[in-house]
């Protein structure tokens, strides 16, 4: 087999089940395939995926995404990765915005809205309805020339024109609260630090 | 990332069950003001205390907003006053005071502490003059508390001092007889007194603590009620071991967040952090109550039999889980048991489930003392004196902080109401047994020598 030189980025959707992992993860090997990179989650019964995989030469983006919706009856989406994509840094503090109220479109759209004018990215969500109760949850970086004050009232005024109530705070505090460590990082001066400790342990 | 249930848990702490840092207190040492002229002397504190605490309301709302936990109060606590009085005649008692009162006012402070004299084993002569100025002073002034440390457990009870105090807790009272004297409110007679505490009306700045500090009380009654209310609905077989280790694991987030924002505070306002005091301090809001946590332990009826042994309990595991959360613990750290500023306990003394007596004896276990009670405004000085002797006594004997914080409401007999209002609370006067009956012991004066610190048997 050709050295594997080609790489892909997956996405992977099918109902929940048990197995879904190991079937996909199986097809993958078959195609000669190498895992590097493999993050997942379900919402509502369905199941999703991302991997980033290296493949040999003749393995074909398309060959890989037939293989997957044919023998597994996923639906699948297969790119080609640039060798060295750069992964895009969001530097800033690390923040939780929690909004909830009476269920009605157009709330995240509005509140994304608000996140992406101050160039605040969104590292993770988690919304969901129930009994027509509306709750998100955003984790966001919010970059360190935006004063968190002015992000709290764009957010409060895009939370009032919804008719959603709104909490933004700094993360550490969900950390203290729930877990032994009290800060969610390292001190910014300390990255280097930090960097060598992950070396060190991988 | 923080999972979401751990979110959802830690905002329905702030939301719904009163989660909050009850206070930050800046300690400032004042020594570097004492000045044999008057003017140079109020001049000097009130540069001092606008240099020292200049920022400190900013500073804590500025923390208070990047974590979404509100800090309720933000007040000052400087070293003992009489220190400053020394050398200088009675007549530099109000204008002191003033210009404290003012100062704190104007850097938005909510409460100043530290109108104080240590007086456990004898009295100098501007302790003295600081004692008999309490009644005009917390009449006079809205920011100002006074505290007065009369017994230690090396030291003993100083009985003359005790004497004093209940006869100006009784001018304080009648001082501010209008308000239903609430004068009293801001005055306590301490065992023991804590150095680092945080709360009032005790709080001042200690010998041994830094030119300036920043001390932190946490809060937390809801939390651990409504901790214990999910714990029995469980339907688990649920045993008092299991009671105190939940409300150890409770008292260990609460504290987590005092730390947190104490730190930061600390950090920004480039002073040195000294303790989370542990103490769960109520307020009059219902859900938030030490009371009500007892009632959720099934005293029903606060005062009955087995409320000495809950309170013990409850202290116990709200330390034990408190120093895990923080590297640096000290005050007060207990629950406290302030009758009008806890509307469960106001309203067992409304209903007569809950006497003085077991009050007392529920202090013996617990942090901090007779605390916020009204009592009769008839109860005359050596009665007053005898409730602060018996209370100094549990302290002395049982090498801890008591106080006692006693409002004698002038005109109000048992059963009638008192509202203090906003954190102070409201009550019902409660009886006090015996009046005049021990006023021989209190006349003799003199000290009660320090207790036996071996033959413990």
């Amino acid at each position: 087999m050709s050295a594997r030189t080609n790489r892909y980025v997956i996405t992977v959707l099918a109902q929940d089940r048990v197995g879904i992992i190991a079937d996909v993860s199986e097809i993958l090997f078959q195609l000669g395939g190498n895992l590097e990179a493999l993050s997942q989650t379900v919402v509502w019964g369905w199941f999703t995926m991302i991997i980033c995989a290296a493949f040999p030469e003749e393995v074909t983006a398309a060959a890989v995404r037939e293989t997957l919706e044919k023998k597994g009856e996923f639906a699948a989406t297969v790119l080609p990765l640039a060798k060295t994509t750069p992964s895009p840094r969001f530097e800033g503090e690390p923040f939780v915005v929690t909004a909830f109220g009476e269920d009605k479109p157009g709330i995240v759209r509005k509140l994304t809205a608000s996140f992406a004018r101050r160039g605040i990215n969104i590292e993770d969500v988690w919304n969901e309805v129930q009994q027509g109760k509306f709750i998100v949850i955003f984790h966001v970086t919010i970059p360190d020339d935006i004063d968190p004050k002015d992000a709290r009232n764009d957010l409060e005024e895009a939370a009032r024109e919804v008719g959603v109530t709104v909490t933004m705070q700094h993360q550490d505090i969900f950390t203290a609260t729930n877990s032994l460590s009290l800060h969610t990082r390292l001190p910014r001066r300390n990255t280097k630090l930090a960097a060598e400790k992950r070396d060190t342990v991988l | 990332m923080i999972p979401t249930e751990d979110i959802l848990k830690t905002l329905e702490m702030v939301r719904i069950e009163n989660l909050d840092v009850r206070a930050v207190t800046l300690g400032i040492n004042l020594a570097g003001c004492a000045d044999s002229d008057a003017g140079n002397m109020l001049r000097n504190l009130r540069t001092r205390i606008h240099a020292a605490a200049g920022n400190l309301v900013r500073t804590c709302e500025e923390v208070a907003g990047k974590y979404g936990i509100p800090i309720v109060n933000k007040r000052l606590a400087v070293s003992p006053v009489s220190f400053l009085f020394e050398g200088h005649g009675p007549e530099i008692c109000l204008p002191t005071a003033r210009v404290l009162d003012e100062t704190a006012g104007e850097v938005g402070a909510d409460l100043i502490g530290g109108y104080t004299a240590l007086v456990h084993k004898g009295i100098t002569k501007g302790e003295r003059f600081l004692i008999e100025s309490i009644p005009e002073v917390l009449s006079r002034t809205e920011r100002v508390c006074a505290s007065v440390n009369v017994a230690s457990t090396k030291t003993g009870i100083n009985m003359d001092a005790v004497r004093m105090m209940g006869e100006q807790i009784k001018a304080v009272a009648e001082r501010t007889a209008a308000r239903d004297g609430f004068g009293a409110a801001k005055l306590c007679v301490f065992a023991n007194i804590a150095e680092d505490n945080p709360f009032m009306a005790g709080a001042f700045l200690g010998e041994g603590e830094p030119d300036t500090v920043i001390n932190i009380g946490v809060s937390g009654p809801g939390v651990i009620k409504q901790a214990l209310r999910r714990l029995l609905e469980t339907g688990e077989d649920v045993d008092l071991g299991r009671i105190a280790e939940e409300i150890k694991r409770t008292s260990f987030r609460v504290t987590r967040v005092g730390e947190l924002i104490g730190r930061e505070v600390s950090r920004k306002l480039g002073v040195p952090f000294g303790v989370v005091d542990l103490s769960l301090a109520p307020t009059p809001r219902i859900g938030d109550s030490v009371g009500e946590i007892l009632q959720t332990m099934g005293i029903t009826s606060i005062g009955a039999p087995g409320s000495t042994a809950a309170v013990a309990l409850l202290n116990d595991a709200v330390k034990k889980g408190g120093l895990f959360a923080s590297s640096s613990v000290g005050g007060l750290s207990g629950a406290f048991l302030s009758v009008s500023e806890d509307h469960a306990l106001s309203e067992a003394v409304r209903a007569g489930s809950l006497h003085l007596e077991k009050l007392e004896a529920m202090t013996s276990v617990c942090s901090v003392g007779l605390d916020m009670i009204a009592v009769p405004g008839n109860t005359d000085p050596s009665t007053l004196a005898a409730l602060i002797a018996d209370e100094m006594a549990i302290g002395v004997v049982n090498q801890k902080t008591t106080a006692v914080r006693l409002i004698p409401v002038p005109g109000k007999k048992p059963g009638d109401k008192v509202i203090f209002g906003g954190l102070f609370g409201e009550t019902t006067v409660l009886e006090v047994r015996n009046v005049g009956a021990s006023s021989r012991f209190i006349a003799f004066g003199g000290k009660i020598p320090a207790p036996l610190h071996s033959l413990k048997n």
